[in-house]
């Protein structure tokens, strides 16, 4: 048949995992140009069973008119991820070619494949078009993660391409289908792609799928409903634009994200990024961004996924963990941040810092209050005087004492120890 | 719908009967639940994506162009083929391709209520009510409100280029009168953009029209990913 012997011309890659004394095992493995696989031993710990392919692309990315199939089958009870090392870049496309790529995988019974590549980048005027279709069993697992990039934003290209289709399709073992999506970007066929994606720079789907991935989902479902329900708080009557007398929009949200059920158990869900590139007002909304990306998916994504991302913004997302030490927290009181420079602040990202910053002195603002009220012959009272006696302290102990940082806290804020007695306030 | 010029009344009679079954499946006054949908537009003014008039007309346009490229090619294969198996068949395909639970649950209690009106009303085509019947015991079938509406207009005569301009059009019209109950814009102001924006449906009805279901495919992904946000508003006025 015609498409049989497409289909052997266009097949780049194929690779077979079964069991093999007890562990997931590459059975046979076949790429030809422009495909290669990478299917090193040592990611991860060597107690998970679980075989890593790194698909990668002669040339750094599709070149117009390439036509690549790949085929993948996971035995039963076995682990399978599929990635990449860099974004997938789509070259400009060359007399209106069009490039295809697409995957086909079937899981077996108790099976997990993990398909989390890099993000695709198409170029300006490129045309792509992806199909994955995956054949699974009742108990099977799957991960799917499916995301495409504005384009190259450095360049000032933004959704300047073409064409990008991209369809996810999974069928049941009668043949019977559980998901079928296509999204279809089409430059002809819609005009300006950039109304339609308005300010986000990047669209994700990510699927989630079977018994194994149950935490997974709940995690994802919880936190995409926290996020999602904080910014969709303003309900509002009249259209009207929206802007308050300090010039301040009311912006659409940094992150858009929906989750949904599909089928009887089982979960996906749309997440749209907005980029970390751009200068927003989010205030502390970048953070949980990379809050959120990171603590669902910490067991899935490198960090690298994060590229770009300007460091202060990693490191206030590292902060928020609050395992920060009081040597940090001090640090930063006294090196960098006072409260109330923050206040009219213009360098915007240190908002989200600072709101952490805030509250840890809110918390040990409480605690002093506390203790100051407990009568003097509590034991604690007791060591407050004692920290005072001290003299020379040993390295790494911190220079200041509590009192001394707690003392500078109610000033900041316009408070004295003494009204620290008036619980009133 | 041209009424015909035969001098034999029997035809051009059962052509005018069919036409004022026709406007009576476009009313809004049929009780089909429509107005309880507002197809993303809630979540999109919560969510500061529409906030102002341009953005309403830009928004309404999105939702025609989904509504084409996702949802024509099931009206209009149903409208070919108004048979039991074909309808089966296509609510199956479009319960696994509408991945958005708020959009699928929508498209569920739209059809469910839109097929039970159907067979009650247009009593004088039974076919209706025995599909509607051999349906409700099986279990499996959804009662999408897509395939379910070009049955109908299928059943009713409309040929299959009607069928699909009428979806667009309800579809319109829901999401106008949704934003006029959502207080964006007034009754007459509403009537107006209505009429503005018929060449525009008709415009993307012509790009959309007549395709397999193969080919049905999000076009606005951002407009499905808002609608699915519906869930987690604190207040609303709608259910999806």
């Amino acid at each position: 048949m015609g498409n049989e012997q497409e289909d052997k011309e266009m097949e780049m890659g194929s690779i077979v995992v079964e069991k093999v004394g007890g562990r997931s095992s590459v059975v046979h493995c076949f790429s030809r140009y422009p495909v290669k696989f990478i299917i090193p031993k040592k990611v991860g710990s060597s107690r998970t069973d679980v075989v890593w392919v790194y698909a990668l692309n002669y040339g750094g990315g599709i070149v117009s008119g390439d036509q690549i199939l790949c085929k993948f089958s996971v035995g039963d009870c076995c682990t399978m991820v599929l990635t990449t090392q860099g974004s997938t870049k789509v070259y400009k496309s060359v007399g209106s070619k069009c490039s295809k790529q697409l995957l086909e995988a079937r899981v077996g019974s108790n099976a997990l494949l993990a398909i989390i590549p890099d993000p695709v980048t198409c170029f300006s005027t490129a045309r792509y078009y992806q199909k994955q279709v995956f054949n699974v069993s009742s108990n099977s697992n799957l991960v799917i993660v499916d995301w495409i990039t504005s384009g190259r934003h450095e360049s000032g290209e933004k959704w300047d391409f073409d064409l990008y289709r991209s369809i996810n399709n999974i069928f049941l073992e009668d043949g019977e289908p559980l998901f079928l999506d296509t999204m279809s970007l089409e430059k002809e066929k819609i005009g300006c792609i950039h109304e339609l994606v308005q300010d986000y720079q990047v669209i994700a789907m990510i699927l989630l799928l079977g018994p194994k991935l149950q935490f997974v989902q709940n995690l994802v479902q919880d936190k995409v409903k926290g996020i999602m329900s904080e910014q969709l708080q303003h309900p509002s009557g009249a259209l009207s634009h929206k802007r308050n007398e300090a010039g301040y929009f009311i912006s659409k949200p940094s992150l858009m994200a929906s989750c949904s059920v599909f089928g009887t158990k089982n979960q996906f869900g749309h997440i749209w990024l907005e980029s970390f590139y751009k200068s927003i007002e989010t205030r502390g909304r970048k953070t949980r961004n990379a809050n959120f990306m990171i603590s669902a998916h910490s067991n899935l994504y490198k960090p690298a996924m994060l590229y770009g991302t300007e460091c202060w913004a990693a490191k206030g997302e590292h902060k928020n963990k609050l395992s920060v030490t009081e040597i940090k927290m001090l640090r930063w009181m006294s090196g960098h941040m006072r409260l109330d420079r923050i206040r009219n602040d213009d360098i915007r990202e240190r908002v989200g810092v600072a709101s952490i910053l805030e509250k840890i002195v809110e918390s040990r603002l409480r605690w002093f209050g506390h203790v100051r009220r407990r009568p003097t012959e509590h034991p604690v009272r007791k060591v407050d005087e004692m920290e005072d006696g001290q003299g020379v302290k040993g390295r790494g102990r911190p220079k200041k004492t509590i009192h001394e940082v707690v003392k500078r806290d109610p000033h900041v804020n316009g408070l004295s120890i003494d009204t620290i007695n008036d619980r009133a306030q | 719908m041209q009424i015909s010029e035969g001098c034999d009344n029997g035809p051009r009679l059962a052509d005018s009967i069919a036409q004022w079954s026709q406007w009576q499946l476009l009313d809004s006054l049929l009780p089909t639940g429509g107005f309880a949908h507002s197809f993303g537009l809630e979540a999109a003014v919560q969510s500061n994506l529409v906030s102002n008039p341009d953005e309403l007309k830009t928004f309404i346009i999105h939702v025609l162009e989904n509504t084409g490229s996702l949802l024509l090619p099931f009206v209009h294969l149903a409208s070919v083929s108004p048979k039991l198996e074909t309808w089966h068949n296509l609510d199956k395909i479009l319960d696994a391709t509408l991945t958005n639970e708020v959009s699928r649950k929508a498209s569920i209690s739209q059809g469910s209520a839109l097929m039970r009106v159907g067979s009650a009303v247009f009593s004088e085509l039974p076919s209706l009510k025995t599909m509607r019947n051999a349906s409700l015991g099986s279990g499996t079938i959804s009662f999408h409100h897509a395939p379910i509406f070009g049955l109908i207009c299928g059943t009713l005569g409309l040929d299959s280029t009607d069928s699909q301009r009428a979806y667009m059009y309800i579809t319109m019209r829901d999401v106008i009168s949704a934003a006029t109950r959502l207080n964006l814009i007034g009754p007459l102001g509403a009537a107006v953009l209505q009429h503005q924006l018929a060449p525009n449906a008709e415009a993307i009805l012509e790009k959309w029209k007549n395709r397999d279901v193969d080919d049905a495919c999000q076009v606005a992904p951002l407009l499905d990913t808002v609608q699915g946000c519906h869930g987690y508003l604190f207040s609303r006025l709608f259910s999806s």
